[in-house]
């Protein structure tokens, strides 16, 4: 590479922005990079180990960890020229730079910077984000010269996987990481209109959906003072709105108004414009999130039901049922509270005692049912899913598009026979059916009491079921918010198992379905330089970007620390780390050990729901419960569990996000779960996994992550007479 | 819009706090801002968990946080009596001989 690359390089617009956004150069040493220092420095044995950052001709010490305290004076001024440093070299390479003496070296020597400081050996690994860019550069250095082995360089390589996961995270979790693909992409996938302004209003980005709404281009509104762009350009008021909302936000606040949006043709439309400040460390505005939702509909209903309000008294009332039920509506991110919240409000406007929601699954030619309270729970549980056709009042609305009043039980009987024993049994003397979106859904009301079908009452019924169904559009909506958040989630977990002979393998995580929940379950699976297998799984306290990220952080610190480590000293590394990692404390975790035979596996749990073992004759034996969570230390050094396998023999490792139902004890999510296992009519680990998700699903709406890797070798006939019963037990060895 | 029954109930007691409900992240800020501070009921301060049907990770997090305050405070924190369905998950988390749970007999 000539020198005018590297200038080239170095000057490169996308990657000074790639290292700006990570808010770290000129920022307070970080302390979850000077953990992952420590690491390094400790594991390797080196004098010191530092992340640092290149701009285009100074390197920026961000984080760093040294052996001698005396060595502190090193990083004293934390910014240097780049031609003293090593890491220029960094940027050169798309892969370690391991130097055993920089004083003999051909390519550094002459340098000084290290060797100044009375430092030989130099081992870097670049950091390389997602785009390809060089941001900078982590590395351990010694006094000594010394031959890096090539397991000092594969740890280096994974400890600075997990600094790059951390300065990713930063980029997203501080700034937001805007000018890089990753949250472009996310950006650009909302369907919503989604804007980013700098400090003083000025537009640095809007997403697709935004440009689409006026058809313009992005560079029509790019450096515009946000007020002064074609969306607000249809009323004066709306620009004096937003401009208000601006300067609002640009002091640290967040701001909402509704205003009247101008869409490339067609009537004007209004929406809830939302204004967020993005703050830095020391809460500074450095950027603003601005989006916009149509609210239109919404306002229309509103003025509707204003002008019913104005009819009579009586509609007066029961519109302001209407407006708590459109305003409890406002809230409900999913469909259970929206069912919650109408067969409370909505049930008591029409008079009836029970009501569901219906949603077609039109792969599985189905329609799956969501019911409210006021119904026995063993009626309810028959009526799971019906089928996608005329012969339940809800899939006849739905097919039809037309109302289906069922105004007697002789007309249930004649026309909805299927159905008619339980209607009768839940004391339903009436029911109706309505179309909420043709084909899709549907929603129907039950009566104990008899009840008359006029023009009032289905007027009433028709409101109801239009806010419903605005209700559900909101509730997709944020489904699709929630699903931006999961994919960072997935970003970090591992894309593919590895291949481990004689073993097949499966996993699976599914996201919480809370609102904009996501958890911090991970897992992941090493393959040990002498041919230990190593599966962890774990889950980190708590919800949100910040278990996201100390989710991200536990599973690279494992993925580092475990081909190297024995099983204990790994546990408590790992405790230690999780002391150190903002929101990893208390979390939970079970590894397991397996020789490299796959003949026994060694298990510890911290804290964790207890992992299974399915033999291969479908006896499904449970492991101990109990070890502390991380971070805590006990009394006593943590329990190891002995597990002897057999050809044919699984092991599964979960989250009780899987077996977890409040309203019973764990111990009958475990048998369902060991049920379950029992039943599993497959010997390849990824199906295992689907029948163990498919069978238990998501009891509490929680995260649930399962892990199983499954001993290939059994014979699927006939099982010897001399397998069957030999005790196999799992024995607690410390 | 909270018009849903509350999730937690907190009582205070002259020896410290009887917990009613659920702990998790719907009701764990409550739970926190009656142990930070640790009230003021003597060395000893006992939280009553024979009424918490449910309690997850955030809520063990704050029993263990005000359990960390008090020792460093030189002072107790017990967890009486929990029911069956807390004793459990106790046990499956691994605080029961980090924790001092204590269980009254009949």
């Amino acid at each position: 590479m000539s020198l005018r690359t590297l200038d080239e390089v170095l000057c490169d617009p996308v990657r000074l922005a790639a290292v700006a956004a990570t808010g770290l150069v000129d920022d307070e040493p970080d302390a979850s990079l000077e953990r992952l220092c420590q690491l390094a420095q400790r594991l390797i044995g080196a004098q010191v180990a530092m992340v640092s950052l290149i701009e285009v001709s100074t390197q920026f010490l961000c984080a760093f960890a040294a052996a001698d305290p005396n060595d502190a004076g090193i990083v004293v001024p934390r910014e240097t020229p780049l031609s003293r440093s090593i890491s220029q070299y960094a940027l050169e390479s798309d892969g370690p730079l391991a130097i055993p003496d920089v004083r003999v070296d051909d390519r550094v020597v002459g340098t000084g910077g290290v060797a100044d400081l009375g430092f030989v050996a130099y081992l870097g690994i670049p950091l390389i984000d997602a785009g390809g860019n060089v941001l900078g550069s982590f590395c351990v250095i010694d006094r000594v010269s010394r031959q890096w082995t090539t397991g000092e360089v594969s740890l280096m390589v994974d400890l600075a996987a997990a600094v790059m996961a951390e300065l990713a995270l930063r980029t997203v979790l501080r700034r937001g990481d805007l000018d890089r693909s990753l949250m472009r992409d996310l950006i650009d996938a909302l369907p919503t209109f989604v804007g980013v302004l700098d400090p003083s209003g000025r537009v640095t980005y809007v997403n697709g959906a935004a440009l689409d709404a006026a058809s313009v281009t992005l560079e029509d509104v790019i450096g515009l003072p946000f007020w002064e762009t074609t969306w607000w350009s249809s009323r004066e008021a709306s620009r004096a709105a937003v401009r208000r909302a601006v300067e609002q936000c640009a002091q640290g606040l967040t701001c909402r108004s509704d205003v009247e949006f101008r869409a490339a043709d067609g009537p004007s439309i209004t929406v809830d414009l939302r204004l967020a400040p993005i703050l830095n460390a020391s809460g500074r505005v450095v950027a603003m999130v601005s989006s916009a939702l149509d609210i239109t509909e919404r306002m229309r209903t509103h003025r509707e039901l204003i002008r019913l309000a104005d009819v009579e008294t009586s509609a007066r009332l029961r519109s302001d049922r209407m407006f708590q039920l459109a305003r409890a509506l406002t809230g409900a991110a999913d469909v259970g509270s929206i069912l919650q919240r109408t067969s409370r409000i909505g049930g008591e406007l029409v008079g009836a005692a029970f009501a569901n929601i219906g949603i077609a699954d039109i792969p599985a030619g189905e329609i799956e049912l969501w019911h409210s309270a006021g119904i026995e729970a063993d009626i309810s549980g028959r009526w799971p899913r019906v089928p996608l056709d005329s012969t339940t009042p809800i899939g006849k609305a739905m097919l039809t598009g037309e109302l289906i009043e069922v105004a007697t039980p002789e007309v249930m009987l004649e026309q909805f026979a299927g159905g008619a024993d339980d209607a009768t049994r839940a004391g339903f003397v009436a029911l109706v059916a309505y179309p909420i979106q043709h084909g899709r859904t549907a929603m129907g009301f039950a009566w104990t009491t008899p009840v008359t079908f006029d023009a009032e009452m289905r007027n009433t019924l028709a409101t109801v079921v239009e806010l419903v169904g605005l209700g559900l559009q909101r509730a997709e909506t944020s489904e699709r918010d929630r699903s931006v958040a999961e994919q960072l989630q997935r970003s970090m977990l591992p894309t593919r198992l590895p291949e481990v002979p004689g073993a097949s393998l499966g996993a699976l995580y599914e996201a919480g379905t809370r609102g904009m929940q996501v958890g911090g379950d991970w897992y992941d699976v090493c393959v040990a330089t002498d041919g230990r297998v190593l599966l962890g799984l774990g889950d980190v306290v708590g919800h949100g970007l910040q278990a996201a990220s100390a989710m991200g952080q536990m599973r690279t610190a494992f993925a580092a620390l475990a081909p190297t480590l024995p099983l204990e000293d790994l546990v408590e590394r790992l405790s230690g780390f999780s002391a150190d990692v903002r929101g990893a404390l208390l979390s939970t975790m079970a590894v397991v050990d397996f020789s490299a035979d796959l003949a026994t596996m060694h298990v510890i749990s911290a804290g964790h729901v207890p992992p299974m073992v399915r033999r291969a004759d479908g006896v499904v034996e449970q492991l101990p419960d109990g070890g502390l969570p991380l971070g805590l230390e006990g009394p006593e050094r943590r329990h190891v569990v002995r597990v002897d396998l057999e050809p044919g023999d699984t092991v599964v490792l979960y989250s009780d996000g899987l077996v977890e139902r409040r309203v019973e004890s764990i111990d009958v999510g475990l048998a369902r779960l060991r049920s379950a296992l029992q039943s599993a009519d497959t010997w390849n680990g990824q199906a295992i996994v689907d029948h163990v998700f498919n069978s238990l699903g998501r009891p509490n709406a929680d995260d649930v992550a399962v892990l199983v890797l499954h001993r290939e070798g059994a014979n699927r006939g006939t099982l010897d007479a001399d397998d069957v019963g030999s005790p196999r037990r799992s024995t607690v060895i410390s | 819009m909270s018009d849903e029954a509350p999730i937690l109930q907190i009582e205070l007691r002259p020896t410290g706090l009887r917990l009613v409900g659920d702990i998790d992240a719907a009701g764990v800020d409550l739970l926190v801002s009656h142990l930070d501070p640790l009230p003021e009921s003597g060395v000893e301060i006992v939280i009553d968990l024979s009424e918490v049907a449910f309690i997850d990770s955030s809520g063990f997090r704050a029993l263990i946080e005000a359990h960390q305050r008090a020792e460093r405070a030189g002072r107790l924190v017990v967890m009486a009596d929990p029911s069956p369905a807390v004793r459990r998950l106790l046990d499956i988390s691994g605080l029961v001989p980090y924790l001092h749970v204590r269980t009254i007999d009949t």
